[in-house]
């Protein structure tokens, strides 16, 4: 599960909105940048709607004990 | 026991290590049914921007519960799949959670490479165990909160770096679009339609100078003309033929009057000269009694003696006709003298 690394994206968003903050960006490469954020923005944001925990090692029976188990 | 693992630096704040920020990969150690298994998955559903938990089952209380999990722990360092170990367990009695104050779990726990987060019983409860481990947590459930950031936090971030990047983006804009004002208009100078607009204002100039210039030539020239047109007249017009022909007539005059006076002067030269060979002719002088002596012989005019020798014919021109002589004697002028006197 996630094999995209979050944490990279959002370091690389965050990279980005320096960059442009530094003001000292040619257009081409501000324009490139912005919709590199915008991706990188999109994707974070879809990483975490689909965000899930994916359970191992419990085998069948655990898992079924897991879900209904006695409160 | 507590003093002896103290002793051996169990529970030594140094030796604590930081959990990764957002484990990915997560071995839970504990008891594979129960409350606290399913908080501790729930929380962690709904933190962060997911992971997988491997749970490395175990009992968590009776008899062999704290070897199960010094095991349990042990395997999960040996498969070195996670990125840290959670060891957690409901809460309980004192008698339940005894399994976590043992030395083989407080062991296992200090010997783990991988960083190990504890969350055990209630808040009030703490075990060796939580001592021993890198983080306490209070509770099975504050456990997988310290380990994953809360995911309305992680959007807020994402929303909140959207945001500064659309901003940023639209600073760079501004800034850039100033320089582009500016330069466009620097550029309106040099623009082809600038410098085209420029070059027909001054086709339009120098093609109304090349007009003028070309006006002034023609009135220059036929000013010229005109001034060429007067000398012509002047060297060859009618008045000045008409001079010509009256200086050829006073010419012709001159040239009369002075052919008169040469002639004139001529004729009066020729008269003195006619005069004085008048005074010159032979025929003069035999008015007067002068003869000329020829001699027959050579025909010659007689001048001197020895021109002659006797017998020679002398034919003398006297006035009115010829006189024939024989020469009787020739001598010089003292013996005739001589003779004479």
């Amino acid at each position: 599960v996630n094999d995209g690394d979050f944490e990279k994206q959002l370091k690389r968003l965050q990279k980005i909105v320096a960059m442009l903050e530094s003001g000292d960006v040619p257009l081409e490469k501000g324009v490139a940048l912005y919709k590199e954020g915008l991706e990188l923005a999109a994707g974070c944001r879809k990483r975490l709607e689909e965000a899930r925990v994916e359970i191992g090692g419990l085998g069948q029976a655990g898992l079924e004990e897991q879900r209904h188990g006695d409160d | 026991m507590k003093a002896r693992l103290a002793e051996r630096g169990y529970f030594a704040l140094e030796r604590k290590r930081p959990l990764p920020a957002h484990p990915r990969r997560l071995a839970l150690v504990t008891a594979p049914s129960g409350a606290a298994i399913r908080d501790f998955v729930r929380i962690a559903g709904e933190r962060g921007y997911g992971c997988e938990i491997r749970v490395y089952p175990t009992l968590v209380q009776g008899e062999g519960a704290g070897r199960m999990i010094a095991a349990a722990i042990d395997r999960a360092n040996t498969q070195g799949w996670a990125e840290a170990v959670a060891l957690i367990r409901g809460g309980g009695s004192l008698e339940d959670l005894w399994a976590f104050n043992t030395e083989e779990v407080a062991e296992a726990v200090f010997r783990s490479r991988l960083p190990v987060i504890a969350g055990i019983g209630h808040e009030v409860d703490v075990s060796i165990a939580d001592l021993v481990a890198d983080v306490r947590a209070a509770t099975p459930t504050h456990a997988a909160q310290l380990l994953w950031p809360e995911r309305r936090v992680l959007v807020q971030q994402v929303d909140d770096l959207e945001t500064a990047l659309g901003r940023a983006f639209g600073a760079v804009l501004a800034v850039l679009g100033s320089a582009v004002d500016g330069l466009e208009r620097n550029l309106r100078h040099l623009s082809p339609a600038q410098r085209i607009a420029g070059w027909a204002e001054r086709f339009d100039r120098e093609g109304a100078g090349l007009g003028q210039a070309w006006n002034r030539l023609l009135e220059r020239k036929g000013a010229g003309l005109d001034k060429a047109e007067g000398a012509l007249a002047l060297a060859f017009g009618p008045g000045r033929l008409d001079g010509v022909a009256a200086e050829t007539e006073n010419l012709a005059g001159r040239l009369g009057r002075a052919g008169g006076t040469y002639v004139a002067g001529k004729s009066a030269g020729l008269d003195l000269a006619a005069a004085r060979l008048a005074g010159l002719d032979p025929e003069g002088p035999l008015a007067r009694g002068y003869g000329l002596v020829r001699v027959a012989r050579t025909g010659r005019f007689l001048r001197r003696p020895s021109e002659v020798g006797p017998g020679d014919r002398l034919d003398i021109r006297v006035q009115g006709g010829h006189v024939l002589a024989d020469v009787a004697d020739a001598a010089p002028e003292a013996e005739t003298r001589g003779e004479r006197a």
